[in-house]
């Protein structure tokens, strides 16, 4: 498979988690095209399989390591997957980023302990390079495979999918550096934001694992603490600071920037020790 | 019963409705909430931001912190922390005629004294919260210069976003600590 992106080059500067992390998005991307063809097909064990991949590969890369692997395996060796009009040949290739993203999580885990095998002197330090070689290259398809799911879906999605993968990438090269990211730092989903920057294409199906229960308004509570030496007129401007650029951050993420609805300050207190289950 | 040391600061954070710029899903609308609290609260917990950082801040206000968060939030590890840290001093008993006891008084008292903090330990608390805010800062310009490098596709001004300009000290607009909120966190980006 040849690819063209450049932006694919970057992937081999991630650390192990970072590309485990940016696989299993490029999967959560396209996931909802997968869904709605096996939802129309009444092929729910497919989906599950297919949900099962995706979410082992999420909990790699927020945890670092998963048993769940074996049904990458599984589902890779199986012929689950079959040819026909473009939408369902669509749906094959998001359930083949899928998969690519749990391989990428099973190499991902695997890497720290051959560093300390290497470290140890049982590995060749070869064994390294051909693992990690292994890893972008999972990682790479992932990424490929989902654009191209993203255009059999819907052709005119090109440009907004390459965005978005675009934007992925750059924002893990940025806090790799920033943050002095390793193999071993763990990277959640929650760490990418939205997984349509500009905006998400026509006619996208809509995803169905989001539990309803969690899409009230959105509400971020934040809580810290101060010294109370610390002098009133600093405090309110670190305070003011953090505020503003947590407004920052939610413009920068395509949102429309934040506002204080709720706010207070304490002392904290001493609360008395229950004795003897009395009340 | 408060205790000097330290001042907690609480903040609810909702995105702002008008002004829309792109219609989004509110799933995705979630996804950069959740986005936004990931990268502040990892910002501080990585800066030891929080009153959990041993040897920066008096271990016995660690504790009354811990307490607190207990009566807030009933997190029994919490409270099995902060018992060991205080004492009963006394317990009184207040019993009906009968004999029933219809109220049992406990006071107590912390293990060991509390230490103000000196200006040493002072001054890296304020050099810490200084780094932590600073990283906050850097995120967030860093975040600003790659949407204009990949499209300026946030509606911002290329001047607001390139420089991730911070004009909001002292920004009347924002809220004061220790008052109800309301406040617009942010008046100038969206112009």
């Amino acid at each position: 498979m040849a690819y063209a992106q450049p932006y694919f080059r970057n992937l081999s500067t991630l650390p192990s988690l970072a590309r485990a992390a940016f696989a299993a998005r490029c999967g959560r991307r396209v996931l909802p095209i997968f869904q709605d063809v096996s939802i129309y097909q009444s092929d729910l064990d497919s989906l599950h399989s297919v949900m099962k991949v995706l979410e082992f590969a999420e909990r790699v890369s927020s945890s670092g390591v998963d048993q769940g692997d074996a049904v990458v395996s599984v589902l890779a060796a199986a012929q689950i997957f079959n040819t026909g009009t473009e939408e369902v040949r669509a749906s094959v290739a998001a359930a083949k980023a899928i998969v690519a993203a749990g391989h990428t999580a099973r190499i991902a885990q695997l890497i720290p302990g051959i560093k300390a095998e290497i470290s140890s002197g049982k590995k060749n330090p070869v064994a390294l390079s051909d693992v990690d070689h292994t890893l972008f290259t999972t990682a790479q398809d992932a990424a490929a495979l989902s654009i191209r799911a993203a255009i059999m879906h819907n052709p005119d999605s090109s440009q907004l999918i390459e965005q978005a993968i675009l934007f992925d990438v750059e924002l893990l090269k940025l806090l790799a550096r920033t943050e002095n990211w390793t193999d071993t730092t763990l990277v959640p989903p929650e760490c990418f934001g939205p997984l349509w920057p500009d905006s998400e294409p026509d006619n996208w199906p809509v995803t169905y694992d989001e539990s309803p229960d969690d899409l009230g308004t959105p509400k971020i509570h934040i809580e810290f603490t101060l010294p109370a030496e610390l002098d009133e007129n600093e405090a309110s401007r670190v305070i003011s600071s953090l505020l503003r650029r947590a407004s920052d951050l939610h413009l920068a993420f395509g949102g429309n920037g934040l506002v204080i609805t709720d706010s207070h300050s304490y002392e904290p207190e001493l609360i008395e020790e229950p004795v003897g289950g009395a009340r | 019963m408060s205790k000097k040391g330290t001042k907690n600061y609480s903040f609810d954070l909702t995105p702002r409705e008008e002004g829309d710029k792109k219609k989004r899903s509110a799933i995705e609308e979630s996804r950069i909430a959740k986005a936004v609290e990931y990268h502040l609260k990892k910002t501080l917990k990585d800066k030891n931001l929080s009153i959990d950082e041993p040897g920066l801040i008096d271990p016995q206000t660690v504790e009354v912190e811990a307490a607190k968060k207990i009566a807030e939030e009933t997190n029994p590890q919490l409270f099995e922390r902060a018992a060991k840290r205080v004492r009963v001093r006394e317990q009184r008993k207040i019993t009906s005629p009968d004999g029933t006891v219809v109220e049992t008084i406990t006071e107590i008292e912390e293990t060991r004294s509390h230490t103000k903090l000196n200006v040493e330990t002072l001054s890296k608390v304020i050099s810490r919260i200084t780094e932590s805010f600073d990283k906050v800062t850097e995120l967030a310009t860093n975040i600003y210069g790659l949407a204009v490098r990949v499209g300026n596709y946030f509606g911002l001004s290329k001047t607001d976003a390139a420089t991730g300009n911070d004009s909001s000290a002292g920004d009347p607009a924002i809220g004061h600590p220790g008052s109800a909120g309301g406040g617009s966190i942010d008046s100038q980006t969206q112009e």
